[in-house]
């Protein structure tokens, strides 16, 4: 070995030799650095990306992209998809994260989506990838899963899943898509000619056009986002308002009326389910949607008010107001071609639909169901009839062993009175707990309220800020209240509430409890909902409610354990009371008998 | 011409200090090597003819003792081409028990003799170095990672949550 020979030290050390010795790894020279990283895994790579903004520069830059080609060779694994960048692809496979909840969880065989491009904790595989039978409690759009990738299971035998995100997210496109559609072509076209009027008048009168078109453009913009998530609904809103705001409609009424969040007289017509490709769709374009899409001037229900200027343009409320005769126009227009495009659409489906066959299985009494709620907005002569039967909703509210008879005499009530209401109840029904909650508070939002303690322009918008999408105590206890007559303060039961308020303030609004169902009886009720939309399409629905469509009823008696089956009858004479085996019969004789399935079948 | 190569050379560090060791184990630097053969700049043309020592002022005793020791086990090794280099070191994917032994030493050694093995161009000792360090790092995350060479996070939070969201899924994307 070589014997080292002492001489005096050099008073300082070389520059590389007075580096702080806790930054040795980065201080070294980038060629060192460079000769380290490309021994690492696409893994280790993915790491030291995180570790230090030096690092992250060596790494994460063009050049670098030989070394994790490199890396992932070395490895033996496969090249990415096309588009998929090395370090997503190395995330993929060698991530230690979720990618949707960001858990850190040591995944095994299991977990990572490479269709998706996604590594998956347990508890979001368990949540948020859907079988298709799972999907349907869900509305989505038709092509929605066309669109999506499947996700196949480990396993052979079990169906492809979905990853639910991406399946709202795709619903979401799709409805925009649609939405957007159903406007192209609709130029507005404004006789100005027709009117009696100076020429800055007209001016104004095609910048109001202008406006209200792309006002238009933007209902239904919104209308598509429906689906989308929440927060990003707001955000598309904010970016609306400022839009509508800087064409004109900056007064706060306008706004709530073009949101739907205001009560008006152009959305009282607009019930016509044919024209909309489901109840959901229906029910959100009824309340957002003025449809504008051929637009020209009759006989427009207009006074021009003496009250001008003297510079020739009328006062603003002047022209907001001409600008709602004008809506009021368009919706007359858009009846009339609506009824010739309904003629012919009903043709050119009559040779598509088949005979329908289906089954709704009600379930007998079974574990407590989540309590949702739906509210009804009607007018007072539907409110008063619907309490007018031989025997009304005499329920109190807080009794909560009741509720499930409610729910279904409710029903009963209801297709006997109104359609529009069994349409609404249907919708609660079907909906899930999540999207629940937002679609009461859109609902609520626009029910004016006939209580104490809230301002009815208001309705109960206040407190549904509180809702989220688990916590209902706060319009729980709203709703509770309700039993306190706003007048008087009195504490009524629920049809009580209703009478009172009528008989008080002439004011017909109810707002009725009921349960969510359960999964397989919401799909069932919607395949029948689906069966019944199918018939309304080619007949009116009372038509095909009173004529068309038969059903066996099937019982359970509980005494002897024998089924028996009535058929075939009407659902007119279901729920009629001459009929003998009529649900409200049956549901108050529940103790012995209970119904087990009503099969739907073609006459 | 080359001046033939003496039997031993002298070796002088960053202290002043120097090391007398045999031809054969020094040229396994090829800094050492082209200076003995007088590849090396002029300046350094005469040294190895004379009695001078080879400055090596950016290597410290210790650490050219080690390295030294190194050359030493390593001295009948035959050298690889220099078109093969980069691929037999691709291909050398363990690091021999010798080896491993010998680098098993503190943290500030190991970079020190991984700067020096590039400043004496000694490839293979380099290599070994490199992949030890490796190594250290294979299987860790990267919070583990700054904890075990001292490395301060010098992101922003902004960034942090940026990095964080990379791979997360979005609805946007």
């Amino acid at each position: 070995m070589p014997q080292p020979k002492p001489r005096p030290p050099v008073e300082l050390a070389p520059i590389f030799l007075r580096v702080k010795r806790h930054e040795r790894l980065t201080t070294l020279p980038t060629e060192l650095l460079m000769m380290i990283i490309k021994e690492l895994t696409p893994g280790c790579l993915l790491a030291i990306s995180k570790v230090s903004k030096r690092m992250r520069g060596l790494v994460c830059n063009r050049d670098a992209k030989p070394i994790w080609v490199e890396a992932r060779r070395r490895r033996g694994w496969p090249e990415p998809d096309p588009g998929t960048a090395e370090a997503s692809f190395a995330n993929l496979v060698e991530g230690y994260k979720c990618n949707y909840c960001s858990q850190e969880q040591h995944f095994g065989l299991f977990g990572r989506h490479f269709e998706l491009g996604l590594a998956l904790c347990d508890e979001c595989t368990e949540g948020l990838m859907k079988t298709q039978e799972e999907l349907e409690a869900y509305t989505l759009h038709q092509d929605t899963l066309q669109c999506c990738v499947p996700v196949k299971d480990f396993f052979p035998h079990c169906p492809v899943r979905y990853f639910l995100p991406e399946v709202f997210k795709m619903a979401g496109k799709l409805f925009l898509e649609q939405a957007d559609q159903m406007r192209k072509g609709a130029l507005l076209e404004i006789d100005v000619g027709t009117l009696p009027t100076p020429r800055l008048i007209r001016k104004r009168l095609s910048n109001i056009r202008i406006a209200i078109r792309k006002g238009e453009a933007l209902r239904a913009n919104f209308n598509g986002l429906m689906e989308v998530r929440k927060d990003m609904r707001e955000q598309r809103w904010e970016y609306c308002k400022r839009q509508l705001v800087e064409l004109g409609f900056d007064n706060d009424q306008d706004l709530r009326l073009v949101r739907g969040s205001a009560p008006c007289d152009c959305r009282h017509d607009l019930w016509d389910p044919s024209f909309y490709h489901d109840t959901y769709e229906e029910e959100h374009a009824r309340c957002l949607w003025i449809p504008l899409e051929h637009f020209w001037l009759g006989d427009v229900d207009y006074e021009q008010d003496s009250d001008r200027d003297t510079t020739g343009y009328p006062v603003d409320e002047e022209w907001r107001q001409l600008g709602r005769a004008y809506i009021k126009q368009a919706e007359y227009n858009r009846k009339r071609r609506l009824a010739a495009e309904k003629y012919e659409r009903r043709l050119a489906r009559q040779e598509e639909l088949a005979p329908l066959y289906d089954e709704v299985c009600l379930p007998s009494d079974g574990p407590p169901l989540p309590i949702s709620r739906s509210v009804f907005q009607h007018n007072l002569n539907s409110v008063v009839r619907l309490h007018k039967g031989s025997e009304p909703l005499d329920v109190h509210l807080k009794d909560q062993t009741l509720l499930a008879t409610i729910k279904l005499e409710a029903e009963i009530w209801i297709v006997h009175d109104n359609e529009l209401i069994f349409h609404r109840l249907r919708l609660a029904l079907y909906s899930d707990g999540v999207a629940l909650p937002t679609k009461i508070a859109r609902m609520l939002d626009q029910e004016p309220s006939p209580f104490v303690d809230c301002d009815r322009a208001n309705g109960l918008a206040p407190l549904h800020a509180q809702v989220d999408a688990d916590d209902h105590t706060a319009i729980a206890a709203r709703l509770d209240s309700l039993q306190l007559c706003g007048p008087c303060r009195m504490l009524v039961p629920l049809c009580d509430v209703v009478r009172h308020c009528a008989a008080h303030d002439r004011f017909g609004s109810v707002t009725l409890y009921t349960h969510v169902a359960p999964i397989e009886t919401r799909q069932a009720l919607r395949r029948l909902e689906a069966s019944l939309a199918a018939r309304e399409d080619t007949k009116p629905f009372d038509q095909v409610v009173k004529e068309d469509i038969k059903f066996d009823l099937t019982y359970l008696d509980k005494r002897t354990g024998a089924h028996t089956t009535e058929r075939p009858c009407t659902w007119y004479d279901v729920l009629s009371t001459a009929f003998m085996g009529n649900l409200q019969a049956l549901y108050r004789r529940r103790e012995d008998r209970v119904i087990t399935k009503i099969s739907v079948r073609a006459s | 011409m080359a001046a033939a190569a003496p039997a031993k050379v002298k070796l002088s560090t960053s202290e002043g200090e120097e090391f007398e060791v045999e031809n054969d184990v020094a040229v396994r630097s090829v800094l050492i090597k082209n200076m003995l053969e007088g590849k090396s700049p002029s300046v350094l043309r005469h040294v190895g003819e004379s009695d001078q020592a080879i400055p090596l002022p950016n290597v410290s005793a210790n650490v050219l003792k080690k390295v030294l020791e190194w050359c030493e086990h390593h001295k009948k090794d035959p050298e690889p081409l220099a078109e093969d280099q980069d691929d037999t070191r691709r291909k050398t994917t363990e690091i021999s028990d010798w080896d491993a032994k010998f680098i098993q030493v503190d943290q500030e050694m190991l970079f020190e003799i991984i700067l020096a093995a590039n400043y004496l161009d000694i490839k293979p000792l380099l290599d070994v170095g490199c992949k030890t360090v490796a190594n250290m790092i294979k299987g860790k995350q990267p919070e583990e990672i700054r904890k075990l060479f001292n490395i301060v996070n010098d992101f922003t939070p902004e960034e942090e949550a940026q990095i964080k969201k990379e791979n997360e899924w979005a609805e946007d994307r």
